[in-house]
């Protein structure tokens, strides 16, 4: 930039200055009662407020300062944003009586503004330059070439997955990749409905529980095996997708969301209250473990039910790992079969139907396409993935009540579409990492990582309202990867067209 | 009402009632097939209804819709709205366009043909199993898309998002799309709206050659009298919701009906007796001073 064009630091100081205090301000106001009060159990079992005076300083503190390095750095200087970065993190790392979660907020803090300075610092604002991208677009721009890319980054994606148990041969990381990829396949599932047809479901738990209780009821009733139910459990669960479906597809929008969500209760209850059956509120317990494809059971003995053992019949050590990393290595094939599926179908006038629907259904009649069927056939392939996945929970949890089937499930399977970006299939990887796989990752933070949780989903919601990875490539192009080029997103094409 | 030759399109007292309003009133016309009709009428006069009743998305109150494909005659207010497009090949386009925005043009133009491709795909499973047989269809589909291209010249953007598209091209390409239905009527409302004369005259030579080529009849609805008064082979005009005129371009031009439903009374009436001898009074009156 033009030195003369170039505010001095006198210039810049007071407008920067008075920008970090009223954000101190502000933090003081949301900080005194929040942060500041605090209840205690005093004499004779009564609350009393205690205040938190350093708590809510150390928040004012690091919001000014923060504020003072971001403003600086906008301004234009970005030496000055990098020292106050560093001061901010070193600060709050050796101050001493700090508490280790003020620690780590400081550090990170700091760290922001320090990388922001330096980002400045790298790439100056110039007139001969193009002007600096925005974030939203730096994301797009991710999120086509992760598109673009999808088959070396998927292949990478899945021999990490098929090496996970070797990496981590232990089992809690076991445990929670299995946990981080039936989400991940509950998210597949729902994407159909959801991303590809536009159909706003609330109530997709629904079909997980049916599928969990198909199992769990044929197990306990007939004494079905696992290999016979985990197809039965999709039919049934289809099924209930075609039946539900039915009085639901005439609605729209969100008369439809209200209603699904209405059915997925439906569902529950019913399970909750027909106890001679289904066993009310207690469940189903005892449900039995899968076998090794019927030719082997998981058993530290090493015969059972006229069944040998896994690790005689392959001539290992006894570890009661072999069943977990089996049960993992069961939903990686099912969740991949989904994603295989879904990203076929898409392809298939099915697919590009459903996607058409999305953008438009009174078009979609006008072309003579009947809404109603292929609405249908959306809920019910959904569905039956659903179910899959549900009987896969019953036999990996043993045990199933109508508690694991509450709405908040399907919430969560939403969120993970959502946030994922609509219909993008590998967004649905990242987003079920970071809702389900961070959270139980940071355990140790307690109460603080729902806290840092909510906060990362606003602050993507405002920085990304799309999601995350969303982006669509063609199912079919005319020309080839390379032909010409089309405009960028939502930039209409400026020319006029009779040139 | 004008009898036409060979009808592919009888509309019989069609009434379109809103609770108290009545926006098409008795309406009958016939639609020649292999001719352009046009629609026409004030702003209001119930043209966009009248489509909306023959292509299914308004159930019409009363009247008889009948077209005639190859021999068999299907009485349109009848039917369920998507056979209506399927089974008698009614296609339309949008006033205010309706393009699979976030799709490409390529794709617009294979939703366009989702019946035809979705039995060739087996209902999905002979897609699923990747058979030849579902190849050679979609390939086939993407030869006729690819003609379609051509037609409206889009051949060199059929891989960007139709809303991408500048707003003339996005105009053709929903006259492709529908016509990627294979259609035996085509019903374009306001297809020039919004365009340059320049577009609007390719529109024409558009309009023309669907009509030759493809022996599909042509239904439209117009306001710009540049399209109206040079392709159109019968017009039909409409004003609140009744039929006022029905012929040729010339005659509809010189109707006197028509004149006052676009331009209003002319007011050439006599005054009232009273009134002209009051008038005539006071100018005596205030005769020689000024006024």
């Amino acid at each position: 930039m033009d030195a003369q064009l170039r505010p001095s630091v006198d210039e810049a100081l007071p407008r920067v200055g008075r920008e970090a205090a009223l954000a101190g301000l502000i933090t003081l106001a949301l900080t005194a009662t929040m942060v500041g009060l605090h209840t205690v159990p005093g004499e004779q079992s009564r609350l009393t407020l205690e205040f938190r005076f350093p708590e809510v300083i150390m928040a004012v503190v690091l919001v000014f300062f923060g504020r003072l390095g971001l403003s600086f750095t906008r301004e234009g200087f970005g030496t000055y944003g990098l020292a106050i970065g560093i001061v901010i993190a070193l600060g709050s790392l050796f101050f001493p009586g700090l508490a280790s979660i003020v620690q780590i907020l400081g550090v990170g803090a700091g760290a922001i503004v320090a990388i922001n300075a330096l980002w400045k610092i790298a790439r100056p604002v110039r007139p001969d330059r193009p002007l600096p991208k925005s974030s939203a677009q730096m994301m797009d721009d991710v999120a086509a070439w992760v598109q673009r890319k999808s088959v070396p980054i998927g292949g990478a994606g899945i021999v990490f997955a098929i090496a996970l148990p070797w990496l981590f041969p232990d089992r809690s990381s076991v445990d929670l990749a299995t946990l981080v990829m039936t989400y991940i396949m509950l998210g597949w599932g729902l994407n159909i409905i959801v991303g590809l047809a536009g159909l706003l479901d609330l109530g997709y738990v629904a079909f997980y529980a049916v599928g969990a209780y198909s199992y769990g009821l044929l197990a306990q009733y007939f004494d079905f095996s696992f290999w016979l139910c985990l197809p039965l459990a999709g039919i049934l669960a289809a099924f209930a997708g075609l039946i539900l479906g039915f009085p639901v597809l005439r609605l729209r929008g969100d008369y439809f969301a209200i209603v699904t969500l209405g059915f997925g209760e439906i569902i529950r209850v019913v399970l909750q209250n027909w106890s001679t059956f289904t066993g009310g509120p207690d469940g189903i317990a005892s449900i039995p473990r899968p076998s090794f494809f019927g030719i082997a059971e998981f058993t530290s003995a090493p015969e059972a039910d006229g069944l040998p053992s896994f690790h005689t019949l392959f001539g290992l050590e006894f570890t009661p790992l072999h069943r977990l990393i089996f049960l993992y290595y069961l939903i990686l094939v099912l969740a991949l079969i989904v994603n295989a599926v879904s990203l076929r179908v898409r392809k298939l006038p099915l697919g590009r139907s459903w996607e058409a629907l999305r953008e438009d259904d009174v078009a979609c009649q006008s072309l003579g396409i009947n809404r109603r069927n292929i609405k249908l056939a959306a809920f019910t392939i959904s569905a039956m993935f659903g179910g899959f996945a549900g009987s896969f929970f019953a036999t990996r949890q043993g045990f199933i009540s109508p508690e694991s089937f509450t709405f908040i499930e399907s919430a969560i399977v939403l969120a993970i579409v959502v946030l994922g970006g609509m219909g993008s299939q590998t967004g649905v990887v990242l987003a079920a990492i970071l809702i389900i796989g961070l959270p139980e990752l940071f355990r140790e933070l307690e109460e603080y990582r729902m806290l840092i949780f909510g906060a990362a989903m606003v602050i993507i919601m405002v920085w990304r309202p799309r999601g995350l990875l969303a982006h669509r490539e063609p199912t079919v192009r005319l020309h080839g990867r390379h032909g010409p080029k089309a405009p960028p997103k939502g930039g209409q094409a400026q020319e006029v067209a009779a040139e | 009402m004008i009898e036409v030759q060979n009808p592919i399109l009888t509309v019989d007292h069609l009434t379109m009632r809103f609770g108290g309003l009545t926006a098409v009133d008795g309406v009958s016309f016939q639609a020649g097939a292999g001719d352009i009709t046009a629609v026409i009428g004030p702003n209001g006069a119930g043209k966009t209804t009248m489509f909306n009743c023959l292509t299914g998305f308004y159930k019409a109150t009363e009247g008889r819709l009948a077209l005639q494909r190859n021999g068999t005659t299907h009485y349109l207010e009848r039917m369920e709205g998507h056979l209506i497009a399927a089974r008698a090949g009614v296609a339309r386009t949008f006033q205010n366009i309706r393009l699979f925005a976030n799709m490409s043009v390529l794709e617009n133009l294979l939703v366009a043909q989702h019946n035809k491709l979705m039995k060739a795909s087996g209902y999905s499973i002979a897609g699923l199993l990747g058979l030849p047989s579902f190849r050679k269809a979609e390939q086939e589909g993407i030869e006729l898309a690819r003609y379609w291209l051509d037609k409206v010249r889009l051949t060199d953007r059929a891989d960007w998002e139709a809303g991408n598209l500048p707003y003339g091209d996005q105009r053709r390409l929903e006259i492709a799309r529908a016509m990627c239905t294979d259609p035996c009527l085509l019903c374009l409302d306001e297809p020039a709206a919004g365009l340059n004369p320049r577009e609007t005259a390719e529109l024409n030579d558009l309009i023309l050659s669907i009509r030759s080529d493809h022996q599909v009849g042509v239904l439209l609805i117009e306001h710009d009298m540049s399209v109206v008064m040079k392709i159109s082979d019968h017009v039909i005009v409409l004003d609140y919701g009744q039929k006022i005129a029905d012929g040729a371009p010339e005659e509809v031009r010189n109707d006197p009906a028509v004149i006052r439903a676009y331009l209003g009374e002319e007011e050439d009436d006599e005054l009232p007796p009273e009134v002209a001898a009051d008038l005539a009074r006071d100018a005596e009156e205030h005769g020689g001073r000024a006024p």
